[in-house]
């Protein structure tokens, strides 16, 4: 409203009072409302109810899975404890690293428990960076609870273990008494067999033929042992000390089996000559020659090609049973099969970061 | 420095409160009889004066602190401060106490003599017009026939200790609130003279204890007080008198000299420590002691409603009654002072201008004429 002259000038002085006095009420007003502070530290700010603050964990209901773990995103959990029988977990820690963790809520939903949440703590305010590792475990070790667990289920082990021997012995002495009873059916069987087989003989072959032809069956399921054996072994990964044991042991068992095999043959063979196979001989040669060639494929691997046959399988013996011994690679093995040995070495090293870190003896 | 400033004032103040008995028109009590011994009498009275004056200009800016931060709390819905002691009332004491044992620093460019002299002239003016305010009948340090007169000369003086500091700290926010100061004072005091002119028309008197009194009696014992006596050209000259007031102890709205979201700290902006206290003690010393001034002119002084005017004086109880009554009125006055401070914007300079020239001299003259034909006629 546009005013002029003494109009203008009574109306600002009512305005002014006018506003002064509406203000004044607002300020009177709000004088007796109740103030809004929340006096933190004294009162509980309320919080959202999916507000995602400091977790805290169900420990009676947790069965250490290690989901939770595994799942979250900045491995900023930590869970070491020691399964007893009776499934009782024997805890030592189950902490977060709070410098870590985001409160991605990650950890909770894998939970087959849903024993692990997060709260409604907000207060992270620490003197060093080591109090933010918070442990949520409520208890640690074993209770009298878990004793008596473990008490209980170790007397249910030997119970059982009992009744299965018990089970055992009843079923051996079972089928002891089956087999007597078998055998002495066999033996009324065979004497009935004997009786009605002898006036059946069948025409009578070559007995040069007979040997020869086992001999042959012999050698070929010789050969396909070593085959079986060498074959795969080295193709294998040598996923741990045990299997790079066998691999180790392997070359040279099937060497020996490789070697065996012509000195078995040696006989026979002479024997086969005898009766001018050597047609027979000769795919035997052929079986026996991979046999003997996959090991040095085997021995290649080891580090030293285009040795002998014999001394390369001894040394890669040797050299593999060192690195066994000594924990590390030293000869390290050039060319394709450097990936196998490296595997190797590199499970091992996982193996001793493990031990160095140990995540808890749960197997 | 500032103390002996202060008691230099206080000194000739109690001179003149003896002299004042020779007239027959001085203050009661034990004063009074120690001014009889001449010089050495005098010193007394004046140290005693003084000891009295200090703490009471002490301990209510104490009061009105804690009043001011809590009601400006509750009025923001805050708590305000609630940790030192019940309801938090000693935290000004506290604050007090952290003041004084802070460093006092004066800035290497500044003029040192007036920039530690100027803290001691704001407090001595605002002691020496405590010396003449009057509580109750007896309960006034000095009273002179000068009485409001010499209270707003003393209350003026306060604006040179300003100007000076300003002027003394050699920083551009000083100078710009000292200037404010300067502008805004001439702007205040003239409606804030001819208020007052308008209660001495009314009175015959300069004193404030013989205002207090011829207020007494009337209808209810409410109807001698000037706004009630005199409602059409009093009351207006009450609310112009409080306004002027408001400019005078540098309180928003007018609190352009300190303006802390303009000019830092305004002209304290270098100040630290006690003399940075003594400017804070002065505004709300000096809050109660307008209030007072107030009330003295134009709210009945320490009457009350339904309380004959000479149940107020002469016994030590009604005295009591009368002081408590003064209080009371006081404190309702600053309680609105704060009020008023948490309800409004500071004004610009040029607006505090065109307030006081053009709207507040107008009035107060107006009225001034108005009560001079009001007490012709009755």
């Amino acid at each position: 409203m546009k005013r002029d002259g003494a109009m203008a000038w009574l109306g600002n002085i009512k305005d002014a009072v006018w506003s002064t006095m509406v203000g004044m009420g607002i300020t009177f007003r709000h004088l007796f409302k109740k103030p809004v502070t929340y006096q933190y530290p004294e009162d509980v700010v309320p919080v959202a109810t999916r507000y995602r603050g400091m977790h805290f964990l169900e420990q009676d209901k947790c069965i250490a899975c290690r989901a939770c773990e595994k799942a979250c995103p900045v491995d900023c959990i930590e869970i070491r404890f020691l399964r007893h029988p009776g499934s009782v977990n024997e805890w030592f820690e189950f902490s977060l690293d709070y410098n870590k963790c985001m409160f991605c809520e990650l950890c909770c939903s894998p939970c087959p428990e849903d024993c692990i949440h997060e709260g409604k703590e907000f207060g992270f305010v620490r003197y060093e960076r080591s109090e933010l590792v918070v442990d949520l475990t409520t208890w640690k070790g074993l209770r009298d609870v878990d004793h008596q667990r473990i008490k209980e289920a170790e007397e249910e082990k030997k119970r059982k273990a009992a009744e299965m021997a018990a089970k055992k012995k009843a079923a051996a002495a079972k089928k002891a008494a089956e087999a007597k009873a078998a055998e002495a059916k066999a033996a009324e069987v065979k004497a009935a067999e004997n009786k009605t087989a002898e006036p059946k003989a069948p025409e009578a072959q070559s007995t040069k033929d007979k040997t020869s032809e086992t001999k042959a069956s012999e050698l070929k399921a010789a050969e396909e042992k070593a085959e079986t054996k060498a074959m795969p072994a080295p193709s294998k990964p040598v996923s741990d000390q045990a299997a790079s044991d066998q691999v180790s042991a392997d070359p040279s068992s099937a060497e020996k089996t490789a070697d065996k095999s012509p000195a078995e043959k040696a006989s026979p063979d002479k024997a086969s000559k005898d009766s001018s196979s050597a047609d027979k001989a000769a795919p035997d040669k052929a079986a026996a020659e991979p046999a003997a060639g996959k090991p040095e494929a085997g021995e290649k691997a080891a580090g030293k090609p285009g040795v002998d046959e014999k001394v390369v399988g001894k040394t890669g013996a040797g050299e593999m049973a060192r690195e066994k011994d000594e924990g590390t690679p030293q000869g390290k093995p050039k060319g394709k099969p450097q990936g196998k040995s490296k595997k190797g070495a590199s499970k091992k090293k996982t193996g001793g970061k493990g031990k160095k870190k140990p995540k808890g003896g749960g197997k | 420095m500032s103390i002996a400033s202060v008691w230099t004032v206080l000194a000739v103040q109690a001179s003149g409160a003896g002299a004042g008995e020779g007239a027959g028109t001085g203050a009661t009590g034990i004063l009074k009889g120690l001014a009889a011994y001449g010089f050495w009498g005098y010193l007394v009275a004046a140290l005693l004066g003084f000891a009295i004056l200090f703490g009471i200009a002490s301990a209510l800016p104490i009061l009105f602190t804690w009043a001011e931060r809590r009601v400006s709390g509750r009025m923001q819905q805050r708590w305000g401060p609630n940790r030192v002691g019940p309801f938090g009332l000693i935290q000004a004491l506290a604050d007090g106490i952290k003041l004084m044992f802070k460093e006092d620093i004066i800035p290497a460019k500044a003029d040192k003599l007036l920039f530690m002299v100027a803290p001691g002239i704001v407090l001595a003016g605002m002691l020496s017009a405590f010396a003449l305010i009057p509580l109750s009948d007896s309960a006034v340090v000095v009273d002179t026939p000068l009485g409001v007169y010499l209270i707003t000369a003393l209350l003026s003086l306060e604006v040179i200790g300003v100007i000076m500091a300003g002027w003394a700290s050699n920083n551009k926010w000083s100078l710009f609130g000292a200037m404010r100061e300067a502008a805004q004072m001439v702007s205040y005091e003239i409606p804030f003279g001819l208020c007052i002119l308008l209660a001495v028309v009314s009175y015959g008197t300069l004193s404030l204890r013989e205002m207090s009194l011829a207020q007494a009696g009337g209808f209810l014992n409410v109807g001698n007080w000037l706004i009630f006596h005199n409602p059409l050209f009093a009351l207006p000259a009450a609310l112009i008198f409080f306004i002027a007031a408001l400019a005078n102890t540098k309180r928003a709205p007018f609190d352009l000299p300190e303006a802390e979201s303009e000019l830092v700290s305004g002209f304290h902006t270098e100040y630290s420590g006690l003399r940075f206290s003594f400017f804070f003690l002065e505004e709300y010393a000096s809050m109660f002691v307008i209030s007072v001034i107030l009330i003295a002119m134009y709210l009945g002084g320490w009457n009350l409603p339904f309380v004959p005017g000479s149940a107020m004086t002469g016994s030590f109880g009604a005295e009591l009654l009368a002081v408590l009554s003064m209080l009371f009125k006081a404190f309702v006055l600053v309680f609105v002072m704060i009020w008023i401070r948490w309800t409004l914007p500071r004004i610009r300079i040029d607006q505090v201008m065109s307030l006081c020239y053009k709207y507040l001299t107008p009035i107060a003259f107006v009225c001034l004429i108005g009560t001079c034909w009001w007490e012709l006629s009755t």
